[in-house]
């Protein structure tokens, strides 16, 4: 092996992306192992709610029994509610609890996403093992922490993102996601309610192209800072007020016109 | 839901938005090219001169890079059969899509000539209500040499 371990370390670095060719080249050779190892485990899915799943929560707690130090490697994580039928699944609630187990040991955290869209239900928030509700908010609070994204959750309580704890997020993504209710934000009693917080990129999808308004418009005042936004509804008021907060720091918009509706007909054949 | 969300629906004011973003530096608009039923009445939609409006005013812009991504629905409830050879409107695909397109690809080169420009047609998936954009649709922009020429 005559390349130096810095150049080797940033053509793995390139193969993230690759994981099959990471994993190949990872088993060449012991030394290689050692340095793919961190890419390796950088990007961990968990699939939640069905049995039978191969990337539940116990292999990866089976993983960090037998090998501890992979919980530094992980930078990103995405949790994925699989094939719900009600809204009181067995697996689920236990799947997540497990989680709430290993949430505490991935300290280097940088990206967490909870992903509901296989599901006929919204995720109530509420509803979910109190363990992995908490869990999963002490992570938002990792210093590491830079990227939180949520689709189709329902009752979140944003007010955790509204405080100070908080600080180190810059991006979030909302993807059919619904603001809670106001009461719940005033629970909290955070002392930052009316500051701008520091997110530079915020990615929002509506659900059946609609977006709540509530939480347009705790954006326009809270996030005047965006550098990206990426808009996908077709409730342009709510874009066009987002635009009006951020105007003089956005670099990057990404919008949805639709079909503009400006119909051509054998009418209008030139 | 325990609160409903309040639901908002607005119809896009384009040609401010670029005068109203100085530090813009990549814009990426989505927009659906679609053959569908609105109001009893078949028609091709398309947001194109939407868009072209958006770069009709000159005015100081850090623009850039533009991605323009179509995706082309068509409402196969309209049609007598799911596959379709030839556009269904007594339109030719040039009047619909390629004039249109060459005119806003124009109108942006007039704006700022270094704006990078991408152009993605990237249909849409087999569902029950729309079928993927056929072929002579996808293939005509590539015949259009006036269109080459801005790309």
């Amino acid at each position: 092996m005559n390349l130096p371990a810095e150049i080797l370390d940033h053509i793995f670095s390139f193969l993230q992306a690759d994981p099959a060719s990471l994993r190949a080249c990872s088993k060449t050779h012991p030394s290689l192992f050692q340095l793919a190892e961190p890419y390796l485990y950088s990007h961990i899915v968990i699939k939640a709610g069905e049995n039978s799943l191969s990337d539940k929560p116990s292999n990866l707690a089976e993983l960090l029994s037998k090998r501890p130090h992979i919980a530094h490697y992980i930078n990103n994580l995405e949790i994925w509610v699989i094939g719900r039928s009600s809204l009181f699944d067995h697996h689920l609630q236990c799947h997540l609890e497990e989680l709430s187990n290993l949430l505490p040991m991935l300290l280097a955290l940088r990206k967490i996403a909870f992903e509901h869209s296989d599901a006929h239900f919204f995720f109530k928030w509420k509803t979910q093992p109190e363990s992995f509700r908490l869990g999963f908010l002490a992570c938002l609070r990792l210093p590491s922490m830079q990227d939180v994204s949520l689709t189709r959750v329902f009752q979140f309580p944003f007010s955790s993102l509204l405080n100070n704890e908080c600080n180190s997020l810059r991006g979030l993504t909302l993807q059919g996601s619904y603001w809670t209710s106001y009461a719940n934000v005033a629970e909290d009693g955070s002392s930052n309610q009316n500051g701008s917080l520091p997110f530079e990129s915020l990615c929002i999808q509506g659900y059946n192209g609609e977006v709540d308004q509530k939480f347009i418009d705790w954006a326009a005042t809270r996030l005047p800072r965006l550098r990206s936004l990426k808009f996908s509804s077709q409730a342009h008021h709510s874009l066009v007020k987002l635009l009006t907060s951020c105007s003089t720091t956005l670099v990057n918009l990404s919008f949805d016109i639709g079909s503009g509706r400006s119909c051509m007909s054998p009418l209008d054949v030139p | 839901m325990d609160h409903p969300p309040t639901i908002n629906k607005g119809r896009l004011n384009t040609p401010s938005i670029l005068s109203m973003l100085p530090y813009l530096e990549a814009l990426t608009i989505h927009s659906e090219l679609d053959y569908t039923n609105i109001s009893a009445q078949w028609g091709f939609h398309s947001a194109i001169p939407t868009i072209t409006e958006l770069f009709s005013r000159k005015h100081p812009s850090s623009l850039k890079h533009l991605t323009l991504d179509f995706d082309c629905v068509i409402d196969v409830n309209g049609t007598t059969t799911h596959v379709l050879h030839e556009f269904p409107l007594p339109l030719s695909v040039s009047n619909v899509l390629c004039v249109p397109l060459v005119q806003l690809l124009s109108t942006v080169s007039a704006f700022s000539p270094s704006i990078q420009v991408d152009l993605f047609f990237d249909g849409n998936p087999l569902t029950a209500k729309s079928i993927g954009p056929p072929n002579f649709l996808l293939s005509a922009p590539l015949d259009c040499e006036e269109l080459l020429e801005y790309l």
